[in-house]
């Protein structure tokens, strides 16, 4: 429904030229509901520009349901008001001097679409009633609530009835219960029109809640494409990791690979990961063997570590609910541990970690640039700023 | 993201939209030729039109008293604002920063001093003070032969007093805003740091208001040294020779043509003059925008308790009031109602009648439709215009909006004069193909251009406040951009359109500068007529028809105030997001006098 190929674009800020796509690859099915994922300033939302025509990019092609909407070669572009799509912005953009009614039906009689009256009532009507606006159809917009307003931005973009349906951070302006509320609405609403949706969001539970597949970007690229518990239990790539959940990210370096699973020389001795033919590093490449939380598994006994296995000293314990969240002291590295509440233990407390393979993960470094050992290895320690 | 926000490069392609472009470049040349045309005419020949030639700048230099006239311009500019600046700067002190009880009323006298323009000020002043026939003098007995009069008005002085009178409502609206957001916290930092409050007036408040104060006299100086309405009546007559009556007089010789190229190159004169005082307003402007970001966050100061204060503060205001408003006013009613100039007295009570107002009637009608015609002329060109410069500058992120709004920004540099010689200079050249020569069109046109700067600043500070993904929600819905320009970003910035539109209509009706250096006799207006009716020493018909003519302004003034206050209404602030604060333009509310 949706192709994008090798799609660069730059933007000038006084004088100099700043890359914010770097050559993005895309495929979207049809009736997919798909999610842009990352931190701002990742690109995310100049990509979904490009693809409403909001923005020219500087080459690639973007093709919607068959038609070609931007290429460089052949130089074509379709301008906005021309492509089969639909979008509602974060701010909602409803038009503060007409009523809900006039916003549906303005785009329907003044746009490309041209409707005749009749149809134009009908279909307003019916978009009214999906999102259950009918009393509100002859209120001006200004009087509505934040929820409400973005109903109406979702209803006037439905009632163009497009082939892709555009949506930035809609719901980032509304409390955190609205939020919820309306992710799992608008989740369901475009499964059951079966409507291609691109989302772009830089919240990653509501990412994993809402995405059929998730795009996570970081500087102008994707870094991984996949479904959400793809993403939360393979994150093939550094950024991926530490975007998504929490993970323990172990340094090391590949010692062999053998079918699905790789051995890592970490410092915590040999450990034995899950490593799919996507994150495939050759033997002595730098790498990360992720490890999450809830899945180490946490022992008391004195008997000298097993292979995946290792001892530390519990250094801080919280208390978080429905559970217990434990650092843990492994040599010079800090683990986080997510526990049952039934294993408490006391700061101080010896403990025997135990990392079972099927929940490790071979992960990719984030691409450095080349300098100095000591030096790339402090960067990678502490997360990164994301570059706005 | 903030990448985006600037560089949010126009997409699509121009299609009808170049409509919007198209009419914002016309209002781009015709602020160059306000400009142009000057710098054209003053190498012009003054015989022959097309044929260049030094000679009026010879001419110029070689002009006696050149030296002394460039210096009483100066003196005229500086000795206005000053005048300006001891009467606005403490009105905009009580106003913003005190507990002044009747601030309601101060500001309605300062909108209502609005509808009386600067030459009927004067005008009715030349009638109190001149020394043969002056009111004031006679009730002293000192017009008799042979006596001094007490009063002269024919001074440079007594024009920068009432000069600097008149622009005060002005003056205090664009100070205004830099004098009630400075940061409260910023005087608080000091008092708690041990220093008096007298000391933190002088030595922090003062400073920080600097900017704002010094770029209004810039600003103010600039109007000063160009404006006819004071110099054109008093200077004039009085032979107080500065560039503007230079200018004047050459383009309304006893004898022959017009001297296009001597009027042009004085005109050179008089633009790089204000030229530099533009330069340095940009400057201040920007210093006062540096402090405002400062200012964003903190509120505004306590009302100071002004206690006993009070009483002078009222004199100080009221004196002002009488000088600029009170007087002219009685005086200006007074004449229109007696037979001819005579002292208050109980015989000239017997004289009174509306016999005045009769004959200002039979005078006033082709005017009054030239005025109408001149002011929806203006009103058109400069919100066509203004509307779509806007446009260009907020909204398609290029870098021609940038220059566009630069360009626009600097034209009042531009004085009316110069203007208005650039204009006539451009009908004669143009005659032949577009005979518009001395026409209320031409004026009409260059008062349109003169206006725009201030549509522009206007227009752009409300669609500025307006969040851009209106515009790109229309688009995405299949809306063409001449569609969107025309049913969601002219509807949404409208108030500030209404606004402009008053203030621009009422700003070519008082416009007397413009219409008399392009009017040759052909298209008389009311402010001319009334210009020629004092000239010609017909007293009592000018008060009538300048009472006629405060009559429409008093209406357009009250229009316009009443659309500034809903300039911002609450549904665009909604939409707002923030943006304000990040592009707060000095609209010279008011200031275009």
């Amino acid at each position: 429904m949706l192709a994008i190929t090798t799609l660069h674009k730059a933007f000038q800020v006084s004088g100099t030229s700043i890359a914010a796509l770097r050559g993005l690859d895309l495929e979207i099915a049809r009736g997919e509901f798909f999610v842009l994922l990352g931190p701002s300033g990742c690109g995310k939302t100049t990509m979904l520009r490009c693809i409403a025509g909001l923005e020219r990019p500087g080459s690639g092609t973007i093709v919607i349901d068959d038609t070609v909407v931007f290429s460089t070669r052949p130089q074509l572009w379709v301008p906005p008001e021309r492509r089969p799509i639909g979008m509602v912005f974060q701010s909602y953009a409803v038009w503060p001097h007409m009523d809900v009614y006039e916003n549906i039906a303005f785009p329907l009689r003044e746009g490309v679409r041209n409707l005749e009256r009749g149809r134009i009532a009908e279909r307003v009507r019916s978009v009214l009633d999906l999102l259950g606006l009918n009393d509100l159809a002859n209120r001006p917009v200004t009087t509505l609530s934040g929820g409400q307003q973005q109903r109406v931005a979702l209803a006037r973009a439905l009632a163009l009835q497009p082939k892709v349906l555009l949506m930035d951070e809609p719901l980032s302006n509304l409390d955190l219960r609205l939020q919820i509320y309306l992710r799992r609405q608008i989740k369901e609403l475009m499964h059951r029109l079966g409507l291609t949706t691109v989302y772009v969001t830089h919240n990653q539970s509501e990412a994993l809640e809402i995405g059929d597949r998730i795009a996570v970007m970081e500087n102008g690229r994707i870094v991984q494409i996949g479904r959400p518990i793809e993403l939360y239990r393979n994150p093939e790539h550094e950024t991926v990791a530490r975007f998504i959940g929490e993970m323990n990210l172990i340094e090391g370096r590949v010692a062999f690979t053998e079918g699905d699973y790789a051995v890592a020389e970490t410092a915590l001795g040999v450990l034995r990961a899950h490593a799919p033919r996507s994150t495939s590093l050759p033997p002595g490449e730098r790498c990360f063997v992720g490890v999450r939380p809830e899945d180490i598994e946490v022992g008391t006994g004195h008997a000298p570590p097993g292979p995946n296995e290792c001892s530390g000293t519990v250094t801080t314990v919280r208390f978080i609910g429905d559970g217990l969240a434990y650092t843990c002291q492994v040599g010079s590295l800090e683990l986080k541990l997510k526990a049952h509440r039934r294993t408490e233990l006391a700061p101080g407390a010896e403990v025997r970690l135990a990392f079972s393979p099927e929940f490790c993960v071979l992960i990719k470094p984030r691409d450095e640039e080349p300098r100095g050992e000591d030096e790339a290895e402090q960067l990678s320690r502490q997360p990164r700023m994301a570059a706005e | 993201m903030a990448v985006h926000e600037r560089n949010d490069t126009s997409s699509g392609g121009p299609g009808g939209i170049a409509l919007v472009y198209g009419l914002a470049l016309l209002g781009l040349a015709s602020v160059a030729v306000s400009l142009l045309g000057n710098i054209l005419a003053s190498f012009s020949d003054r015989a022959d039109i097309g044929h260049f030639t030094l000679l009026n700048y010879g001419e110029l230099l070689g002009e006696h008293g050149l030296g002394d006239v460039t210096l009483r311009t100066l003196m005229l500019g500086v000795g206005s604002v000053s005048m300006m600046l001891f009467f606005g700067f403490p009105i905009a002190w009580i106003l913003s920063r005190t507990d002044f009880a009747w601030k309601r009323m101060t500001i309605g006298v300062l909108v209502a001093k609005l509808a009386i323009p600067g030459f009927i000020t004067a005008m009715s002043y030349v009638w109190l003070l001149n020394p043969t026939s002056g009111l004031v003098n006679r009730m002293f007995g000192a017009t008799a032969l042979g006596a001094e009069p007490v009063f002269n008005i024919y001074g440079l002085g007594w024009i920068c007093l009432l000069q600097g009178a008149v622009l005060v409502p002005a003056c205090v609206f664009l100070m205004l805003p830099a004098f009630q957001h400075l940061d409260a916290t910023l005087e608080e930092a000091a008092w708690v740091s041990g220093v008096s409050p007298a000391r933190t007036i002088r030595r922090v408040v003062l400073p920080l208001l600097a900017p704002a104060v010094l770029g209004a006299a810039m600003f103010f100086f600039v109007i000063s040294v160009e404006t006819f309405d004071i110099v054109g009546l008093i200077g004039l007559p009085g032979g107080i020779k500065v560039l503007s009556v230079w200018i004047y007089d050459a383009m309304h010789p006893a004898i022959g043509m017009p001297d296009y190229g001597f009027a042009a190159a004085v005109g050179i004169l008089l633009f790089l003059m204000s030229a530099v005082a533009i330069g340095f307003y940009i400057y201040f402007v920007r210093r006062s925008e540096r402090y405002a970001v400062v200012a964003g966050k903190g509120r505004s100061s306590p009302p100071q308790s002004l206690g006993l204060w009070r009483w002078p503060a009222l004199a100080f205001v009221c004196g002002w009031a009488f000088i600029a408003f009170v007087l002219p006013l009685v005086t200006l009613i007074w004449v229109a109602l007696v037979p001819y100039l005579q002292v208050p007295s109980s015989a000239a009570l017997k004289t009174l009648s509306l016999t005045s107002f009769n004959f200002a009637l039979s005078y006033i009608g082709t005017p009054l439709l030239n005025t109408s015609i001149v002011a929806a002329g203006a009103i058109l060109l400069a919100l066509t215009w203004g509307a779509s410069i806007s446009w260009v500058v907020t909204r398609s992120g290029t870098r021609t909006g940038l220059w566009l709004d630069t360009a626009v920004f600097l034209s009042p540099a531009v004085p009316s004069m110069v203007a208005a010689v650039a204009f006539q200079y451009l009908g004669i050249a143009l005659y032949r193909w577009l005979p518009i020569y001395g026409t209320i069109w031409l004026i009409s046109l260059a008062i349109g251009t003169r206006l725009l700067a201030f549509c522009t600043r206007t227009i752009n500070a409300a669609s500025w406040q307006i969040h851009r993904q209106l515009d790109e929600a229309a688009y995405v819905s299949g809306v063409s951009r001449l569609k969107t320009f025309r049913y969601i970003y002219l509807p949404i910035i409208a108030p500030s359109l209404f606004y402009s539109s008053a203030m621009v209509g009422l700003l070519s009706v008082r416009e007397l500068t413009v219409p008399l250096i392009i009017d040759a006799g052909k298209a008389p207006v009311v402010s001319t007529l009334v210009f020629q009716l004092q000239t010609n020493g017909n007293h009592n018909v000018a008060a009538a028809v300048a009472i006629y003519m405060i009559a429409l302004l008093v209406a357009l003034v009250f229009i316009a105030s009443r659309l500034s206050g809903a300039d911002r209404p609450a549904q665009s602030r909604r939409q707002a997001q923030g943006r304000s604060a990040e592009r707060r333009e000095p609209v010279p509310l008011l200031a275009a006098e």
